[in-house]
Protein backbone atom coordinates (compact mmCIF):
# COMPACT_ATOMS: atom_id res chain seq x y z
CA UNK A 1 0.00 0.00 0.00
CA UNK A 2 1.36 3.46 -0.57
CA UNK A 3 0.25 7.18 0.10
CA UNK A 4 1.13 10.47 -2.09
CA UNK A 5 1.66 13.38 -0.23
CA UNK A 6 1.09 17.09 -1.60
CA UNK A 7 4.19 18.35 0.10
CA UNK A 8 6.63 21.26 0.65
CA UNK A 9 9.82 20.52 0.23
CA UNK A 10 11.58 23.53 2.99
CA UNK A 11 14.82 23.20 1.75
CA UNK A 12 14.33 24.08 -1.87
CA UNK A 13 10.94 25.60 -1.11
CA UNK A 14 8.97 23.65 -3.77
CA UNK A 15 6.11 21.74 -4.02
CA UNK A 16 6.33 18.25 -4.92
CA UNK A 17 4.14 14.84 -4.63
CA UNK A 18 6.10 12.37 -2.03
CA UNK A 19 5.12 8.97 -2.39
CA UNK A 20 5.48 6.63 0.79
CA UNK A 21 5.16 3.26 1.71
CA UNK A 22 1.86 3.47 3.65
CA UNK A 23 2.82 0.75 6.13
CA UNK A 24 5.71 2.52 6.60
CA UNK A 25 8.15 0.68 9.59
CA UNK A 26 6.07 -2.24 9.18
CA UNK A 27 6.60 -3.01 5.32
CA UNK A 28 8.37 -6.25 4.49
CA UNK A 29 11.54 -6.75 2.49
CA UNK A 30 9.14 -7.08 -0.80
CA UNK A 31 7.43 -3.81 -0.39
CA UNK A 32 10.28 -2.36 0.20
CA UNK A 33 12.18 -3.71 -2.47
CA UNK A 34 9.23 -3.04 -4.62
CA UNK A 35 8.68 0.81 -3.55
CA UNK A 36 12.67 1.72 -4.50
CA UNK A 37 12.07 -0.39 -7.85
CA UNK A 38 9.57 1.87 -8.46
CA UNK A 39 11.43 4.85 -7.59
CA UNK A 40 14.36 4.09 -9.99
CA UNK A 41 12.85 3.19 -12.47
CA UNK A 42 11.04 6.74 -12.96
CA UNK A 43 13.94 8.28 -11.72
CA UNK A 44 16.29 6.95 -15.09
CA UNK A 45 13.96 8.95 -16.83
CA UNK A 46 13.88 11.96 -18.62
CA UNK A 47 11.28 13.04 -20.91
CA UNK A 48 8.55 15.83 -20.76
CA UNK A 49 6.07 13.10 -20.89
CA UNK A 50 6.94 11.16 -17.64
CA UNK A 51 6.56 12.18 -14.13
CA UNK A 52 9.91 13.38 -12.51
CA UNK A 53 11.49 11.82 -9.63
CA UNK A 54 13.72 14.37 -7.98
CA UNK A 55 14.89 12.66 -4.82
CA UNK A 56 14.67 8.97 -3.23
CA UNK A 57 15.22 8.39 0.28
CA UNK A 58 14.77 7.18 3.79
CA UNK A 59 13.27 8.99 7.19
CA UNK A 60 13.12 7.27 10.37
CA UNK A 61 12.37 3.86 8.75
CA UNK A 62 10.07 5.24 5.99
CA UNK A 63 11.07 5.01 2.62
CA UNK A 64 10.18 7.64 0.18
CA UNK A 65 10.24 9.57 -2.96
CA UNK A 66 9.74 12.97 -4.18
CA UNK A 67 8.58 13.64 -7.61
CA UNK A 68 6.95 16.68 -9.05
CA UNK A 69 3.43 17.46 -8.47
CA UNK A 70 1.41 17.72 -11.31
CA UNK A 71 -1.77 20.21 -10.99
CA UNK A 72 -4.28 18.24 -12.58
CA UNK A 73 -6.90 14.88 -13.04
CA UNK A 74 -6.12 11.73 -14.20
CA UNK A 75 -7.26 11.24 -17.91
CA UNK A 76 -9.24 8.66 -16.04
CA UNK A 77 -11.09 11.42 -14.61
CA UNK A 78 -11.42 13.64 -17.85
CA UNK A 79 -12.89 10.72 -19.73
CA UNK A 80 -15.75 10.84 -16.96
CA UNK A 81 -16.77 14.25 -18.21
CA UNK A 82 -17.21 12.36 -21.76
CA UNK A 83 -15.31 11.59 -24.85
CA UNK A 84 -12.28 14.16 -26.04
CA UNK A 85 -12.50 15.39 -29.26
CA UNK A 86 -10.94 13.18 -31.58
CA UNK A 87 -8.29 15.35 -32.41
CA UNK A 88 -7.36 16.21 -28.94
CA UNK A 89 -6.99 12.83 -28.67
CA UNK A 90 -4.51 12.03 -30.99
CA UNK A 91 -2.45 14.39 -29.91
CA UNK A 92 -2.68 13.00 -26.38
CA UNK A 93 -2.45 9.21 -27.44
CA UNK A 94 0.97 10.85 -29.86
CA UNK A 95 2.35 12.30 -26.65
CA UNK A 96 2.10 9.52 -24.33
CA UNK A 97 3.35 6.79 -27.10
CA UNK A 98 6.01 9.44 -27.09
CA UNK A 99 7.17 9.15 -23.56
CA UNK A 100 6.17 5.43 -23.67
CA UNK A 101 8.24 5.17 -26.66
CA UNK A 102 11.35 6.89 -24.35
CA UNK A 103 10.62 4.41 -21.22
CA UNK A 104 11.24 1.04 -23.93
CA UNK A 105 14.42 2.99 -25.27
CA UNK A 106 16.13 3.66 -22.22
CA UNK A 107 15.05 -0.03 -21.31
CA UNK A 108 11.77 0.46 -18.83
CA UNK A 109 8.57 -1.05 -19.44
CA UNK A 110 5.66 0.43 -17.60
CA UNK A 111 3.34 -2.69 -17.67
CA UNK A 112 0.45 -0.82 -16.01
CA UNK A 113 -0.42 1.98 -18.66
CA UNK A 114 -3.88 3.14 -18.07
CA UNK A 115 -5.72 6.30 -18.13
CA UNK A 116 -5.56 6.67 -14.09
CA UNK A 117 -1.48 6.89 -14.93
CA UNK A 118 -1.54 9.52 -17.28
CA UNK A 119 -2.21 12.82 -15.39
CA UNK A 120 -3.17 15.94 -17.59
CA UNK A 121 -1.03 19.17 -16.74
CA UNK A 122 -1.61 22.60 -18.33
CA UNK A 123 -2.61 22.36 -21.38
CA UNK A 124 -3.66 18.36 -21.39
CA UNK A 125 -0.21 17.85 -21.47
CA UNK A 126 -0.03 14.26 -20.68
CA UNK A 127 2.48 13.14 -17.91
CA UNK A 128 2.54 9.33 -17.45
CA UNK A 129 3.31 8.10 -13.49
CA UNK A 130 3.18 4.76 -11.48
CA UNK A 131 5.60 2.83 -12.28
CA UNK A 132 5.50 0.51 -9.79
CA UNK A 133 5.25 -2.55 -11.84
CA UNK A 134 7.74 -1.20 -14.09
CA UNK A 135 10.73 -3.38 -15.04
CA UNK A 136 13.60 -3.41 -16.82
CA UNK A 137 13.47 -4.97 -20.06
CA UNK A 138 16.65 -7.02 -19.37
CA UNK A 139 15.28 -8.47 -16.43
CA UNK A 140 13.24 -11.70 -16.16
CA UNK A 141 11.74 -11.66 -12.92
CA UNK A 142 8.21 -10.27 -12.91
CA UNK A 143 7.83 -7.39 -10.40
CA UNK A 144 4.26 -8.30 -8.99
CA UNK A 145 5.82 -11.75 -7.63
CA UNK A 146 4.52 -10.74 -3.98
CA UNK A 147 1.13 -11.98 -4.48
CA UNK A 148 -0.12 -8.03 -3.31
CA UNK A 149 -3.03 -6.87 -5.20
CA UNK A 150 -1.20 -5.23 -7.88
CA UNK A 151 -4.41 -3.06 -8.94
CA UNK A 152 -4.24 -4.57 -12.64
CA UNK A 153 -8.29 -4.83 -12.81
CA UNK A 154 -8.37 -2.56 -15.78
CA UNK A 155 -5.00 -3.20 -16.97
CA UNK A 156 -5.35 -4.86 -20.47
CA UNK A 157 -2.60 -7.57 -21.40
CA UNK A 158 -1.07 -5.64 -24.29
CA UNK A 159 -0.52 -2.48 -22.03
CA UNK A 160 2.90 -1.36 -22.09
CA UNK B 1 -23.31 -9.78 -3.77
CA UNK B 2 -20.30 -7.57 -4.33
CA UNK B 3 -17.21 -8.60 -1.75
CA UNK B 4 -16.83 -5.28 0.15
CA UNK B 5 -13.91 -2.86 -0.16
CA UNK B 6 -11.53 -1.05 2.61
CA UNK B 7 -12.03 2.66 1.82
CA UNK B 8 -8.39 3.26 2.25
CA UNK B 9 -6.51 0.18 0.57
CA UNK B 10 -9.00 -0.99 -1.73
CA UNK B 11 -8.23 -4.24 -0.55
CA UNK B 12 -10.64 -7.15 0.23
CA UNK B 13 -12.65 -6.51 3.44
CA UNK B 14 -12.80 -9.82 5.84
CA UNK B 15 -15.71 -10.65 7.18
CA UNK B 16 -14.47 -10.05 10.67
CA UNK B 17 -13.38 -6.06 9.90
CA UNK B 18 -15.83 -3.63 11.58
CA UNK B 19 -16.51 -0.63 9.82
CA UNK B 20 -15.41 1.09 6.32
CA UNK B 21 -11.30 -0.02 6.82
CA UNK B 22 -9.38 -3.23 7.31
CA UNK B 23 -8.22 -3.73 10.26
CA UNK B 24 -4.04 -3.32 8.64
CA UNK B 25 -5.65 0.46 7.91
CA UNK B 26 -7.24 0.93 11.20
CA UNK B 27 -4.11 0.21 12.85
CA UNK B 28 -2.00 2.18 10.34
CA UNK B 29 -4.73 5.41 10.69
CA UNK B 30 -3.95 5.13 14.67
CA UNK B 31 -0.18 5.26 14.30
CA UNK B 32 -0.15 7.94 11.42
CA UNK B 33 -2.44 10.46 14.23
CA UNK B 34 0.91 10.61 16.43
CA UNK B 35 3.14 12.34 13.51
CA UNK B 36 3.02 15.59 14.14
CA UNK B 37 5.17 15.54 16.84
CA UNK B 38 7.45 12.83 16.20
CA UNK B 39 8.04 13.28 12.15
CA UNK B 40 8.96 17.45 13.20
CA UNK B 41 11.31 16.09 15.78
CA UNK B 42 9.48 17.85 18.85
CA UNK B 43 7.03 16.60 21.22
CA UNK B 44 5.06 20.20 21.96
CA UNK B 45 2.55 20.29 20.07
CA UNK B 46 2.51 23.91 20.65
CA UNK B 47 5.55 24.15 18.53
CA UNK B 48 4.06 23.44 15.80
CA UNK B 49 3.19 26.14 13.02
CA UNK B 50 -0.53 25.88 11.60
CA UNK B 51 -1.38 25.14 7.96
CA UNK B 52 -3.11 28.12 5.97
CA UNK B 53 -4.83 26.63 3.06
CA UNK B 54 -7.04 28.92 0.82
CA UNK B 55 -10.24 27.79 -0.53
CA UNK B 56 -11.21 26.77 -4.06
CA UNK B 57 -7.72 26.45 -5.14
CA UNK B 58 -9.59 23.78 -8.32
CA UNK B 59 -8.13 21.06 -7.07
CA UNK B 60 -10.13 17.76 -7.49
CA UNK B 61 -10.56 13.88 -7.90
CA UNK B 62 -10.26 13.23 -4.00
CA UNK B 63 -10.30 9.71 -3.70
CA UNK B 64 -12.17 7.44 -1.31
CA UNK B 65 -9.94 7.29 1.66
CA UNK B 66 -8.39 10.42 1.52
CA UNK B 67 -7.15 13.52 3.76
CA UNK B 68 -8.20 17.00 3.65
CA UNK B 69 -6.30 19.53 5.60
CA UNK B 70 -7.68 22.65 6.28
CA UNK B 71 -7.16 25.79 7.49
CA UNK B 72 -6.50 25.87 10.82
CA UNK B 73 -5.21 22.14 11.32
CA UNK B 74 -1.39 21.43 12.14
CA UNK B 75 1.43 21.03 9.92
CA UNK B 76 3.01 17.41 9.29
CA UNK B 77 6.68 17.36 8.81
CA UNK B 78 8.64 14.33 7.13
CA UNK B 79 12.11 15.26 7.59
CA UNK B 80 12.62 17.70 4.66
CA UNK B 81 8.96 17.99 3.64
CA UNK B 82 6.12 19.75 4.99
CA UNK B 83 3.11 17.34 4.16
CA UNK B 84 0.06 19.84 3.37
CA UNK B 85 -2.30 17.17 2.23
CA UNK B 86 -3.01 13.20 1.00
CA UNK B 87 -4.06 12.80 -2.16
CA UNK B 88 -3.77 9.51 -3.05
CA UNK B 89 -3.91 5.84 -1.11
CA UNK B 90 -3.94 2.78 -3.26
CA UNK B 91 -2.34 -0.69 -3.33
CA UNK B 92 0.22 -0.44 -5.49
CA UNK B 93 -1.99 1.32 -7.85
CA UNK B 94 -0.51 4.87 -7.39
CA UNK B 95 -1.10 7.92 -8.78
CA UNK B 96 -1.13 11.38 -8.06
CA UNK B 97 -4.68 12.47 -7.57
CA UNK B 98 -5.18 15.78 -6.43
CA UNK B 99 -6.77 17.05 -2.68
CA UNK B 100 -10.19 19.30 -3.55
CA UNK B 101 -9.38 21.78 -0.65
CA UNK B 102 -11.82 22.77 1.68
Amino acid sequence: MGVVYKARQVSLNRTVALKMILAGTLANQADVERFRHEAEAAANLDHPGIVPVYEVGEHQGRHYFSMALVEGPSLAHRLREGPLAPRAAAELVRRSADAIQYAHSRGIIHRDLKPANILLAAGDEPKITDFGLAKRSSLAKPARSSGVGAGLADTRPWSA
Amino acid sequence: MAQQKCVSCYGELSPLDQGPECAACRRLSAQRKTWPASASGSTNAAEQPTLELSTGEGLSALGPGATEFHAGDRVTYFGDYELQGEIARAAWAWSTRLVRSA
